[in-house]
């Protein structure tokens, strides 16, 4: 029988695969001092002790592991279909080899640098004003002392996550509609001329990240909350002993606590710089502003999956995944370099 | 202490797990149902003849056979499952329906075809489906030809130029049965209060000049048609297409009928908006360039998707629409609540410059098809059903559905039930070709019938074809080809909107002929000439 395999569902598990890898990291990376810990304490305890005095937590690793391998290491062979000529029906094995043709197809493509100047500065703009707010909204919650008032606060902020792209940009078009929006009834009520926003390539990008933001910064506080409260009391106390200002508190105790935090989502994040997500960009954009928004996603989805190429469609897909893991590697490296530790 | 920071990262871990766990399922799910009896249905190399060695005898056992089909709404109601109780009863067949959301059908379509267990009846939706060819070339499809003898009634209900778009290797073989719909020329409603409001009228036969078009367009944008003294509305419901691009509004006034035989140029066949001779397209272009510019289109044009541009007309921000006529009686009925006095009339057309009009149906007649695989075991079965639809005996069931159950007959009338609204399924697999009563459902007030039977009749009259036949040519799928489409799109909307000015249509052109274009209208007319000629 022919494997069976669900492509874009594939592709969403390397990407997130990237992450649990991430996630499974920074724990091992946990359990890794735990473990220098008490080979430094009590230098003659074999390893095999160790495991038998661990063994539970072994065996609760197993089904996520197990989960791993079958529906995120077995489906990567399916990656193959990139140097092939893949056709649906005669399935991954025995679709034609095509070595590089893809990829050849790829760099030449005269597109190609439209969209990876797309990609990476959407990405940039994302990361540039986006990454500072969840941080800063998570400072400023941790500060805040009323505790319902900070939950009431908190729930607000995460509920846009929850709210798909869909509706979301269906709000948008109607705010920004140039006919019936109220952001141009307020324009034009002012006497100025309605704007057509999301025809305009000016605004276009600006667009992208402000919703964006307000769609994610509240759910991205979760763990910086989680990691403030991992800091240790008696630093503030020691620090209100010696007359440190509720500002000199955050920038030399907060602040300083959650770096490592911070780093790791920074790693993380740099890892998805050619990836935009698809569906907020593909629901906004229009063929007037191309020029500023065709991205990897769009761009597959178009030449790739709309005509039925496959192959060339992984094949973006895996250049995709081989940029986000170079840059992974090395911003960890760097990051290592100057001693503010890695994901490894 | 890291212990809240670990415990929060174990639990982002599993609900993403859980996440991940109910994505993977739901992908899987259609692959996992039963595998159905083996004849050849994993390799699709078996000859499709040898089960049809007999046909001559009358096989009369019960055959039960799978169908793949995308059908809406995603329930079956009762009124549909009484058709197919009806169908099989007529037919001793039994069908068992596997019905897909009808919003990712061609995603599950896909992953049912990589699985290997194929439906004797599989609905493509678009007959240049890479899918379909694929399937088609390595044998999972099966030709109909030898079954089509037996099948009159598909034969005569069924456009010659539907069958011609399916014989995919160019030979005489035919790969499916089209899903006909009757080939028409639509117009555009029209919100007939407005027109009222400002003194304005249609022409008697329903077709108006371009002046005229625009005059109303221009009346709907500025003369504040509504009467609530706010400048707020405008006068073409306008959309992008199914892929977000824009194209001129009016296009069969100015000539633009597709593959059409041509009167000058080097090449037969010609479809004016390549034409290098012809500065057809360009006149269309302009003509909606300054409509957009006067502000008579719908502004939120080029982010409007179509069912977008609908709910404006009916909120009453547009007041002309292009759409079938058919759907009058609906739109009334869902902007009564909004505006109670709300009337509507249709517009058949645009005249051209000779005061006619004519234009291009859409594709060749149908929309989609049903193709039987190689695991079918009695094809001949599965076509005779399909025949039995188009009878004499099967249309009126495919058309309102079992009597009984969505219509009674009262005093030699056909009266709706309360289960004919709920009626949609079997009217979404076959339809003949030459029954405009088909778009006429039972339930239209008495007084809506004859105009709705004058618009429908000249919409289907002024309908032509064009003579590509929905062909893609094999440089449709150069990637330098498809490359510049989007360059094309995108120059075609800028120019629209003015950001470009129309004379760069003949660079752009140029530059497509270059890149792959030469190549599709010179394959597309061998083609056209190879059918042409027959």
């Amino acid at each position: 029988m022919i494997p069976k395999v669900n492509l874009d569902r594939f592709f969403l598990r390397i990407g997130s695969c990237t992450i649990y890898l991430g996630v499974m990291g920074s724990m091992s990376a946990i359990n890794a001092k735990r473990l220098q810990e008490l080979q430094t304490t009590k230098p003659k305890k074999k390893f095999q002790s160790y495991f038998l005095a661990n063994k539970w937590l072994y065996i609760m690793l197993i089904p996520g592991l197990t989960f791993l391998f079958i529906f995120h290491y077995i489906p990567m062979y399916g990656i193959i279909i990139a140097f092939k000529d893949f056709n649906v029906v005669k399935g991954i094995f025995n679709s034609p080899w095509v070595g590089l043709e893809n990829f050849k197809y790829l760099f030449k493509s005269k597109d190609f640098y439209i969209i990876l100047r797309n990609s990476v500065s959407i990405s940039l703009l994302r990361m540039f004003w986006g990454f500072p707010v969840p941080i800063i909204l998570a400072l400023m919650l941790n500060e805040v002392r009323h505790i319902h008032y900070k939950k009431t606060i908190q729930t607000i902020l995460y509920i846009p996550h929850f709210i798909s792209w869909v509706v979301i940009v269906g709000i948008i078009y109607n705010f920004l509609s140039p006919s019936t929006g109220i952001v141009n009834y307020i324009i034009k009520s002012l006497g100025g001329e309605a704007i057509a926003f999301l025809q305009d390539e000016r605004y276009f990008r600006s667009i992208l990240v402000i919703s964006d933001i307000w769609k994610e910064s509240g759910w991205g506080t979760i763990i910086y909350l989680a990691a403030i409260s991992g800091i240790d009391e008696c630093l503030y106390e020691a620090a209100i002993i010696d007359g440190a200002t509720r500002l000199q508190r955050i920038r030399y105790v907060t602040i300083p606590g959650i770096a490592s935090t911070i780093i790791v989502l920074l790693i993380l994040r740099s890892g998805s710089i050619l990836r935009n997500g698809f569906e907020q960009i593909f629901l906004m954009y229009s063929p007037l502003v191309y020029d500023v928004a065709d991205v990897f996603e769009t761009y597959t989805y178009r030449v790739g999956l709309r005509e039925g190429r496959f192959s060339y469609a992984t094949a973006v897909g895996m250049f995709q995944s081989l940029v986000g893991l170079i840059l992974i590697w090395t911003t960890n490296r760097l990051s290592r370099k100057f001693g503010e530790g890695g994901l490894w | 202490m890291k212990k809240l920071l670990a415990m929060l990262l174990i639990s982002v871990l599993m609900v993403s797990l859980f996440v991940g766990c109910s994505s993977n399922t739901s992908g899987s799910n259609p692959t996992d149902k039963p595998t159905q009896e083996p004849a050849g249905s994993s390799t699709g190399n078996d000859n499709p003849g040898d089960s049809s060695s007999a046909p001559e005898e009358q096989d009369n056992e019960l055959y039960t056979f799978k169908m793949f089909a995308n059908f809406t709404p995603a329930e079956q109601s009762e009124a549909d499952k009484s058709f197919f109780a009806a169908v099989e009863k007529a037919n001793n067949v039994k069908i068992e329906l596997e019905v897909p959301p009808a919003t990712n059908y061609a995603e599950r379509l896909q992953i049912m075809m990589a699985g290997g267990d194929y439906p004797e009846v599989v609905l493509f939706p678009g007959e240049r489906d890479k899918i379909l060819l694929d399937a088609v070339e390595n044998g999972v499809v099966i030709p109909i030809n030898q079954y089509l003898e037996n099948a009159p009634n598909l034969m005569q209900y069924t456009y010659n130029i539907s069958w011609d778009s399916l014989k995919f290797k160019g030979d005489d073989q035919i790969y499916g049965v089209p899903r006909t719909s009757i080939a028409r020329a639509d117009g555009y409603i029209v919100r007939k209060d407005w027109l009222d409001n400002l003194g304005m009228t249609i022409p008697e036969g329903g077709a108006v000049t371009k002046d005229e078009f625009v005059e109303i367009l221009r009346a709907f944008t500025e003369d504040d048609p509504d009467g609530n003294g706010i400048d707020d509305t405008y006068g073409f419901a306008a959309n992008s297409d199914a892929e977000g691009n824009m194209g001129p509004i009016l296009t069969w006034p100015f000539g633009l009928n597709g593959w059409q035989k041509a009167d000058k140029g080097p090449y037969e066949y010609m479809n004016l908006q390549f034409s290098k001779e012809h500065d057809n397209f360009k006149k269309a272009l302009e003509f909606t360039r300054d409509l957009w510019a006067k502000g008579y289109i719908d502004p939120d044009w080029p982010v409007t998707k179509r069912e977008t541009a609908i709910e404006r007309f009916k909120q009453g921000i547009n007041g002309v629409i292009g759409e079938f006529s058919g759907w009058v009686a609906q739109y009334i009925t869902d902007m009564t609540p909004i505006f109670p006095d709300v009337e509507l009339t249709y517009i058949t057309g645009v005249k051209d410059d000779n005061g006619k009009v004519e234009g291009g149906s859409f594709g060749t007649g149908f929309w989609g098809l049903w193709t039987i695989t190689s695991s079918a075991e009695k094809p001949e079965r599965i076509i005779s059903v399909f025949d039995w639809m188009l009878s004499d005996e099967g249309w009126p069931t495919v058309n309102y559905g079992p009597e009984g159950v969505t219509y009674n007959v009262e005093d030699g009338k056909m009266v709706a039930t309360d289960l004919y609204a709920k009626y949609s399924w079997g009217r979404a697999i076959l339809r003949r070709n030459n029954d405009p009563a088909f778009f006429i459902p039972l339930s239209t007030s008495e007084e809506m019938k004859p105009k709705l039977e004058k618009w429908l009749s000249t919409c289907i009259e002024q309908a032509i074809f064009s003579k590509d036949r929905g062909y893609r040519p094999p440089a449709a799928d150069d990637p330098v080809y498809i490359d510049y489409q989007k360059t094309m799109n995108q120059a075609i909307s800028k120019i629209i909107v003015g950001e470009r000015p129309v004379s760069d249509w003949d660079q752009i052109l140029d530059e497509w002929y270059k890149n792959g274009g030469e190549a599709y209208i010179q394959q597309v007319n061998d083609f056209i000439k190879s059918v042409e000629g027959q």
